[in-house]
C-alpha cells in the first residue's frame, strides 16, 4: 500500500471512536440516544450478516432467528441463572453457534440455494415455536421483567445500566469488537479464502480450500455475533416478544448490505446508520406517523431498485472516491495482453 | 526425453467406470503414470478425457474402480484433500479468482499448503507473518517467471485469456506438487504462447515434476510426451510412445472414422 | 377410523394446496433458472383478487366464473411481474434473483397489508358450505373440488408439456438454452409465458383454496417456504418429485397436527425436521439425481 496513505486506517479508527464518543453530547435527548443505540445494534447485526452474504456469498435467511433466539436464551435461561451481562452474551453466542452448526451442515450439502431454503425453513420453524410454546416462552404475551445489566465499577460500586445513554456507551466496545472480528475474518487469508469460495467453488477446491468449512465458519461466526446481539437486545428492552425473530429484520439487513455496499466495512456502517436514523428523522421532522407497512414498501422498492441498478451500493462509490483521491500518488499500471491469445 | 527406470507408478487407476444417465462415459479404465514422465491423454471429443481427469481429481466419484496416488487410495477424497497430497490441476475453461489480484490468487494457494491451524489464521502471530512473507516470495518469483510482475496487483478478472492461462499454470506450481495435471495447455493460444508452455513443462519435467496432460494439439503431443494414452468412447484403446500411437490404426479410426 | 379419514382428506387437501403452488415454482425454476421467493405472494394476491371479485360482484357472477377470472387476472399479473422485476436480471447471479424476488415479496405483502387490514379475510362460497359424505365422513364439497382440480391440473400440465409446442419449448429451454437459440426458440418469450402460467396456477390455486383457508397479507412467505421445502425434498428441478413431496408435506403436517398433542402449533417444525433429516441422508432429495460436475 502507498506509504502516504497507509496511516489512514488507524487514523480513521481513532477518528471514528472519538466521533462515536462525542455524538451523544451533540444530541442530548433521550430519544436521540435511543436512536444511537439502534444504529449501533444494526451496525453489529449488518457486519455479522455480511460475513456470510458479502464475503463468502452465501445468502441465508436465518439472521432474525439467531438474533431472536439469542434474546430468548438470555430471557429464559440467563435470567433464572442470574448470569451477568458478559456471560449472557457468551451463552447466547455459544448456543446460536451450535444451532448454526446443526442447521448449516445438511442445508449446504446440495448447493447454496438449498442452504438459503434450509435457513428459511429453520427461521420459519423457530418463529412458530416461539409463538406457540406459550408455556415456555409466553408466546405473543412476551417475556417481561428481564433485569438490566449491573456492573461492579471501581469508585462507584454497583452500577445499573438504565438510560439509553448508558446502553450506548455499553454498546460501543461491542461495536468495536465486532469491527475487529469482521476485519480479522475478511482482511486475512481467511478473507481471501472466502473470496475464493464466492468466486469459484470448483477452483477453490482445486486450490486446497474446502468450501464447506469456510461457508460454515462464516455462518457460525455470524450466528454467534447475532446471538450475542440478541442477548444485548433482551437486556436493553427488558421485554422480549416473538417479533424479535421477524423477517422484517432480514429486509433491513439486506438493504443495509446492498445499499451500503456488499463487503465494504465503511459502506455497511454508513448504511446501518442511514437506515436507522433516516426513518426516525423523517418521523420526527414531519411529525408524520408513517405506518410500518408503508415504510416496508419503501424499503422493498429501494432494495429492488438498488439490486437492479447499483448492486455495489454506497461502498462501491466510496471506494471509487478514494481511488480518485489516490490517483495523483499512484503510477498508472497499464493492462495489455502479454501472452498470446488466438 | 529421459529414460525412467520402471519404478512404481506415482499415479494409477484401476477399473474406473462412470455412467451418466445411461451413457457410459468411462469403461474400466486403467492408466499409469510413472515418476518423471510426461504422459498425454488423447482422444476425440466425448472419449472421456475430462471425465477421467475429474474422477482422478475428486470432482466426480466413479461408479467403480480406484485411483492411487503416491501409494494412497484417493478415490473417495475431496478435491481439496487431493491437492494437499501433491496433485495439482488446471481446467479446460481456465479458471482464476476474478475478484482477487494476481498476487492474492497465488498467495491463497501457497498459504493453503502451509501447515497451521485456525487460531493462527485469526491472529497475526509472528509465525503467520513469516508464512505470509514466504508465500509472497514464492508468488512473486513465479509471477516474475512468466513475466507478469507489472500486473501483480491487478484483479485477475481484468486479464486477457492468455494471461489468465499463465496465472492458472503458476497457481498449479506454487504448491510445489509432485504431479501436475494440465487440461489442454495449448488450447486457444497463439504459437508463441504454446512455445512458452512447452518450455515451462519441459524445464519443470527435467527438474523432476511429473505431468499428465490432456491435449488436442498433436504437434505438442508428439514433441513433449514420453508416452501417449488414447481413449475412445470411454475405453483405453492404445498406449505407447508417441510415434507408435501416430501409426496406430485404431487411434486413426477413432479420430477419422472407419 | 372416522378421524383417520378426516385427517386423510384434510391432509390431501393441504397437500393439493402445496402441490399447486409448488408446480408454479418448479416451472419457473426449470425454465428460467430462478427461485421465485415471491411465489407465495402470487398466491396471496390471487386470493385477494378473488376476495375483491366476490365482495364487489355487481354482475352476480357465479363462483366458477370468478375462479376463471382470477386465473386470467393472475396470468396478466405474471406477465407484468416478469417485465418489471425479472426481465432485466434474468442473466445475473442467483443472489440477485434471490434479493429481487424477496424484495418483491416484501412490497406485495406490505401493499396488501396497507390495502386490507391484517386480519384474515373469509370468502364464503356455496361449495364451501355444502357438505358431502365421503365413505361416511362429512366433508365440505370445496375440498372435493380441490382434490379433483389438482389431479386435472397435474394431468393437464403433463399433456401441455409433452404434447403442445409451447410446452415442449419450455422443456427445451429448461434443458439446453444454447440449442434453443439455434433452433429458433425465443427464450425471452418462453420465460414470459412461463411466468404467466406460473402466476395463473397460483391464481387458480388461490381461487379454489382461499375459501377453505382464508387469505391474509402475510401468508405469502410461509407458503413460499413450504413450496421451496417441497422443491428441495423432491429434488431440484424434478417436477414430479416436487409435486409428490408437496403432498407428503401436507399429509405429514396434518397427521402431526391431528395425532401429536398440540401438534398444530408445531407443524412447521415437523416439516423442517423432516427436511433436515432427509437432506442429511439423501442430499439430492427423495427423487433427485446428480448430473455432472
Amino acid at each position: 500500500m502507498n506509504r502516504f496513505l497507509a496511516w489512514r486506517v488507524p487514523l480513521s479508527y481513532v477518528a471514528g471512536l472519538a466521533f462515536m464518543l462525542i455524538l451523544p453530547q451533540l444530541f442530548t435527548t433521550r430519544y436521540a440516544h435511543s436512536v444511537l443505540v439502534l444504529a449501533g445494534i444494526f451496525i453489529i447485526f449488518a457486519l455479522s450478516y455480511d460475513i456470510s452474504v458479502g464475503h463468502v456469498g452465501t445468502v441465508h435467511l436465518a439472521a432474525p432467528a439467531f438474533f431472536g433466539l439469542g434474546a430468548y436464551v438470555t430471557a429464559l435461561i440467563g435470567v433464572p441463572l442470574q448470569l451477568n451481562f458478559i456471560l449472557n452474551l457468551v451463552l447466547s453466542a455459544a448456543v446460536m453457534a451450535l444451532f448454526a452448526l446443526i442447521v448449516g451442515v445438511p442445508s449446504f450439502r446440495l448447493s447454496n440455494v438449498t442452504f438459503t431454503i434450509g435457513t428459511l425453513a429453520f427461521a420459519t420453524a423457530c418463529l412458530q415455536v416461539v409463538n406457540s410454546a406459550v408455556d415456555l416462552t409466553r408466546g405473543p404475551m412476551c417475556v417481561q421483567r428481564i433485569p438490566r445489566p449491573t456492573f461492579m465499577l471501581p469508585f462507584i460500586g454497583n452500577f445499573r445500566v438504565v438510560s439509553a445513554l448508558n446502553y450506548y456507551y455499553l454498546l460501543i466496545p461491542l461495536v468495536l469488537l465486532t469491527i475487529v472480528v469482521y476485519r480479522a475474518m475478511t482482511k486475512s487469508r481467511i478473507g481471501r479464502a472466502f473470496a475464493a469460495v464466492r468466486d469459484d467453488e470448483v477452483l477453490a477446491s482445486a486450490s486446497g480450500v474446502y468450501p464447506l468449512r469456510y461457508k460454515m465458519l462464516a455462518f457460525i461466526v455470524g450466528a454467534a455475533i447475532a446471538g450475542a446481539l440478541g442477548s444485548f437486545q433482551a437486556q436493553y428492552l427488558t421485554v422480549i416478544c416473538p417479533t424479535e425473530l421477524g423477517a422484517d429484520y432480514t429486509t433491513r439487513l439486506l438493504i443495509i448490505i446492498f445499499v451500503g455496499g456488499v463487503g465494504s466495512l465503511t459502506g455497511l456502517i454508513l448504511g446501518a446508520v442511514t437506515f436507522t436514523v433516516l426513518p426516525e428523522l423523517l418521523r420526527g421532522l414531519g411529525n408524520i406517523e408513517i405506518a410500518p407497512s408503508y415504510q416496508m414498501i419503501v424499503f422493498g422498492l429501494i432494495l429492488l431498485l438498488v439490486i437492479k441498478y447499483a448492486p455495489g451500493g454506497l461502498g462501491e462509490l466510496w471506494t471509487k472516491f478514494w481511488g480518485l483521491v489516490q490517483r495523483p500518488f499512484k503510477r498508472k499500471t497499464p493492462v495489455d495482453s502479454a501472452g498470446g491469445e488466438s | 526425453m529421459s529414460e525412467t527406470p520402471k519404478a512404481s507408478p506415482i499415479l494409477y487407476t484401476r477399473g474406473i467406470t462412470k455412467r451418466f444417465m445411461g451413457v457410459t462415459a468411462l469403461d474400466n479404465v486403467d492408466i499409469e503414470v510413472y515418476p518423471g514422465e510426461i504422459v498425454t491423454l488423447i482422444g476425440p471429443n466425448g472419449s472421456g478425457k475430462s471425465t477421467l481427469f475429474n474422477c482422478i481429481t475428486g470432482y466426480i466419484k466413479p461408479d467403480s474402480g480406484n485411483t492411487y496416488f503416491k501409494g494412497h487410495n484417493i478415490t473417495n477424497l475431496r478435491p481439496d484433500q487431493i491437492v494437499l497430497k501433491g496433485l495439482a490441476r488446471t481446467f479446460q475453461e481456465v479458471r482464476v479468482f476474478s475478484s482477487l489480484s494476481v498476487l492474492d490468487n497465488l498467495m491463497l494457494v501457497a498459504q493453503q499448503h502451509q501447515e497451521d491451524n485456525l487460531f493462527h489464521r485469526f491472529f497475526r502471530t509472528p509465525r503467520i507473518r513469516r508464512y505470509e512473507a514466504e508465500a509472497r516470495e514464492k508468488a512473486e518469483e513465479l509471477i516474475e517467471m512468466v513475466g507478469l510482475t507489472r500486473l501483480r496487483d491487478e484483479p485477475s478478472g481484468n486479464l486477457s485469456y492468455g494471461q489468465r492461462k499463465l496465472i492458472e499454470f503458476i497457481s498449479a506450481l506454487i504448491s510445489e506438487p509432485d504431479m501436475i495435471m494440465l487440461d489442454e495447455p495449448a488450447a486457444a493460444v497463439n504459437p508463441t504462447m504454446i512455445e512458452r508452455m512447452k518450455n515451462y513443462i519441459l524445464t519443470l519435467n527435467k527438474a523432476g515434476k511429473t505431468f499428465l496432460l490432456v491435449e488436442h494439439n498433436m504437434d505438442v503431443v508428439m514433441e513433449i510426451s514420453h508416452r501417449v494414452i488414447a481413449l475412445d468412447i470411454g475405453r483405453k484403446i492404445a498406449e505407447g510412445l508417441p510415434a507408435e500411437i501416430q501409426q496406430n490404426v485404431e487411434v486413426q479410426e477413432a479420430y477419422f472414422g472407419r | 377410523m372416522v378421524i383417520l379419514l378426516d385427517s386423510l382428506l384434510n391432509g390431501l387437501t393441504l397437500g393439493a394446496f402445496y402441490a399447486l403452488v409448488t408446480l408454479g415454482l418448479t416451472l419457473i425454476f426449470g425454465v428460467a433458472r430462478l427461485v421465485n421467493f415471491a411465489h407465495g405472494d402470487f398466491f396471496m394476491v390471487g386470493g385477494y383478487v378473488l376476495y375483491v371479485l366476490s365482495a364487489f360482484n355487481p354482475l352476480q357472477l357465479p363462483y366458477p366464473v370468478l375462479v376463471i377470472l382470477t386465473t386470467l387476472v393472475m396470468a396478466l399479473f405474471g406477465i407484468v411481474f416478469e417485465r418489471l422485476v425479472v426481465h432485466d436480471m434474468i442473466d445475473r447471479s442467483w443472489r440477485v434473483h434471490l434479493v429481487a424476488t424477496l424484495a418483491s415479496s416484501i412490497i406485495l405483502s406490505n401493499a396488501a397489508l396497507s390495502l386490507f387490514r391484517s386480519d384474515a379475510k373469509l370468502i364464503p362460497t356455496t361449495y364451501l358450505s355444502t357438505i358431502v359424505n365421503v365413505f361416511g365422513t362429512p366433508t365440505s364439497l370445496q375440498r372435493i373440488i380441490v382434490l379433483v382440480a389438482v389431479v386435472i391440473v397435474f394431468l393437464g400440465l403433463q399433456f401441455f408439456l409433452e404434447r403442445t409446442w409451447t410446452g415442449k419449448a419450455m422443456r427445451a429451454v429448461s434443458q439446453n438454452r444454447d440449442t434453443c437459440v439455434v433452433v429458433g426458440i425465443d427464450i425471452r418469450r418462453i420465460i414470459v409465458i412461463t411466468f404467466a402460467l406460473s402466476a395463473a396456477l397460483a391464481g387458480f390455486a388461490a381461487a379454489l383454496l382461499a375459501p377453505l383457508y382464508s387469505v391474509s397479507p402475510t401468508m405469502g412467505l410461509g407458503v413460499t417456504t413450504k413450496a421451496l421445502v417441497a422443491v428441495v425434498l423432491g429434488g431440484l428441478g424434478q417436477v414430479n418429485g416436487a409435486f409428490f413431496a408437496a403432498f407428503l408435506i401436507g399429509l405429514l403436517e396434518t397427521f402431526f397436527a391431528a395425532y401429536i398433542p398440540n401438534g398444530f402449533a408445531y407443524k412447521d417444525v415437523a416439516s423442517f425436521g423432516v427436511l433436515l433429516l432427509i437432506l442429511l441422508l439423501k442430499p439430492h432429495g427423495l427423487f433427485g439425481r446428480k448430473i455432472g460436475l
